[in-house]
């Protein structure tokens, strides 16, 4: 089924990750993704896996699922773990024929490139993984709002993008209603080669456009019958409060964020450096 | 035996927070030759059971045979299985396999519900002929295809001359249906199976549908399995229904006899013909009505004879 390759859908469940305000699961989000960037020395790495693996401690959800997450850029890791193996030059040779040089600098430089990328898949997912659609959008709104000032549509952006997120696993059902549909008159999605592939995609991607189309339309008329008008004078039923748990939360990214920091920086300035 | 069923169960999603039985245990024959109904509630399953007679959805527990073959293909077997590991079997013998999944979909036509969200072609010949390609026809001349194209959309009741070249956007909703029906026939399955196929319609387009589909189990398929919510409709023109609730079968009986157990048949949320509930109601009133009545014409000869005989 399409459904379960879903990546990052909402993982329904009862827990502390869950139950954090989506603001600041957003914005530690980004403190944490900041981190895999800076973070450059192993120790810098096992600090930013501590914090992930406690996170997903903390969600509830399963380990299986938020690894599910890497599959989709499986194929991007191994891609730049090769393209990596060419193109670093330096550092102690291990090993050399023809074109090919293997170096030290090599090995680490690659390890943490496909490390970073896995990491950066791993967190981000766990925020949808742990965040309602709605949710998320509401927050974002909230976080953006200083932007009203030079007038960015804000309101606008959010609702784009929670239909947007919405309409994710409705198209999946209905692509996997349409492929089933066609297979059943005997269409054959699995054989033949690339082109011959492609052009058997055609039976399921017509209707489904027509279908995308029509439900735009639907969607627009229910929104218009509704007396939708935008975001002027518009309340929130729901409304985002923050509470210990996101103070715990951002406690704990942190002192994690100031460890990265500080393993970065510790180099240049000697007097930092713990002597051993 | 057209279908065959056994202790088939299937769970979507397994092992996510979203998984779901959708057929628990459940085991069916239908005979060569029937109009067999499915009703139950929505979300019983129903969908998800047909699916299985033309090998769409493949078994994860149990078995379907078609025809008396089993659609247990080599990832569900565990004789294949263990073959496949001894290399007992070749890659080439297992393509033959999925071929042979094919054949078995030729026999068992399926309209979906809702089935002109499907039309994707160009103009009408085009996808009407569309099943008819795939499947590999043995005369492959366009005169044949031409021929058989006709014949299906005439079979629906569409002038092929007027429909043939346009495109099947184009065409008012009643038509695309029959369009999309036609689409499907055209192979000239054995089996039809019609998944809730007067959705959506007004009454003069139901009865028109429901009367095609007669037309068709004369004339072309003639076995037909019709998922359906209408228990008129189910009464009027099925030899035998199967009642799904909460993934399960609960029976299979000829209409006459659902019928007499009214209690139970709304104890499932489910809404009985109105002639039926008719006489139940005068039944609760003091009268001695049979309970098996379908039809308005029935209804109205047991009600004057009834009203006929001397009061006690
Ligand atoms: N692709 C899917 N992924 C997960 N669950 C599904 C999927 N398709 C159906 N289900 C679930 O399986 C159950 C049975 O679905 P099914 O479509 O067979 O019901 P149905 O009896 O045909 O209902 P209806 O009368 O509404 O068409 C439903 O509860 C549905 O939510
Ligand atoms: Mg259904």
């Amino acid at each position: 089924m399409l459904r379960d390759a879903a990546f990052g859908q909402y993982y329904p469940a009862r827990s502390f990750v869950h139950s954090m305000d989506p603001r600041a699961k957003i914005l530690l989000t980004i403190l944490y993704l900041v981190a895999v960037f800076l973070a450059s020395s192993y120790t810098a790495f096992a600090a930013v896996i501590l914090f992930l693996g406690l996170a997903i401690l903390f969600s509830g959800v399963k380990l299986k699922s938020v690894l599910k997450s890497v599959k989709p850029i499986l194929f991007l890791i191994v891609f730049t773990t090769i393209i990596n193996l060419f193109f670093v030059r330096e550092g102690t040779v291990l090993f050399e024929w023809w074109i090919f040089r293997l170096t030290d600098a090599t090995l680490h430089f690659t390890a943490k490139m496909a490390l970073r990328l896995v990491l950066l898949v791993m967190g981000s997912s766990l925020l949808t993984l742990t965040t309602t659609p709605v949710a998320l959008t509401d927050g974002l709104e909230s976080l953006l709002k200083p932007l009203k000032l030079i007038r960015f549509p804000v309101h606008e952006l959010a609702l784009i993008m929670s239909i947007a997120l919405r309409f994710i696993p409705i198209l999946m059902d209905e692509t996997d209603r349409i492929i089933r549909a066609q297979k059943a008159r005997g269409a054959d999605f699995e054989s033949g080669n690339l082109f011959r592939r492609a052009k058997a995609m055609l039976p399921v991607l017509i209707p489904l456009l027509v279908s995308a189309f029509r439900r735009a339309d639907e969607l627009s008329d229910a929104m218009d019958s509704r007396c939708y008008w935008g975001a002027k004078g518009r309340t929130k039923f729901k409304q985002l409060r923050f509470s210990w748990r996101d103070l715990v939360g951002a406690l704990v990214t942190l002192v994690f964020f100031g460890l990265i920091v500080w393993d970065m920086v510790a180099p240049f300035f000697p007097i930092l450096v713990i002597p051993s | 035996m057209a279908i065959q069923i056994k202790n088939l169960s299937y769970v979507y999603s397994p092992g996510t927070p979203f998984s779901h039985l959708a057929l628990d245990d459940v085991s069916l024959e239908v005979p060569d030759g029937e109009f067999f109904g499915i009703i139950g509630h929505t979300g019983s399953g129903k969908s998800t059971l047909v699916q299985h007679f033309n090998a769409l959805i493949l078994p994860q527990k149990g078995d379907v045979m078609i025809f008396g073959q089993s659609v247990n293909n080599h990832r569900t077997d565990p004789e294949v299985r263990r073959e496949i590991k001894e290399k007992k079997r070749s890659k080439k013998q297992l393509k033959q396999d999925k071929i042979n999944l094919k054949a078995l979909r030729r026999q068992v036509g399926m309209v979906f519900q809702y089935p002109e969200y499907q039309l994707f072609a160009e103009t009408v010949f085009d996808d009407v002929a569309f099943g008819l390609k795939n499947f590999g026809e043995e005369d492959k001349s366009p005169e044949a295809l031409e021929r058989q194209v006709r014949e299906a959309l005439e079979l629906v009741g569409l002038d092929f001359d007027e429909v043939r070249n346009r495109s099947p956007f184009e065409l008012s909703g009643g038509q695309k249906r029959r369009a999309a029906i036609a689409g499907v026939i055209v192979t000239k399955p054995k089996v039809l199976i019609l998944d809730e196929p007067t959705a959506g319609l007004d009454p003069r387009g139901k009865k028109e549908i429901l009367a095609l589909i007669h037309e068709l189990k004369r004339t072309c398929s003639p076995t037909v399995i019709m998922i359906c919510h209408d228990m008129n409709e189910i009464a009027e023109h099925c030899t035998r229904v199967a009642v799904l609730e909460k993934s399960k079968v609960r029976f299979v009986l000829p209409p006459e006899e659902l019928f007499l157990r009214g209690d139970l048949i709304e104890e499932l949320g489910l809404e009985l013909p109105a002639p039926c509930r008719i006489a139940r109601a005068l039944n609760k009133r003091g009268f001695d009505l049979p309970e098996n009545l379908f039809d308005a014409a029935s209804l109205s000869r047991a009600l004057g004879e009834a009203l006929r005989r001397p009061p006690c």
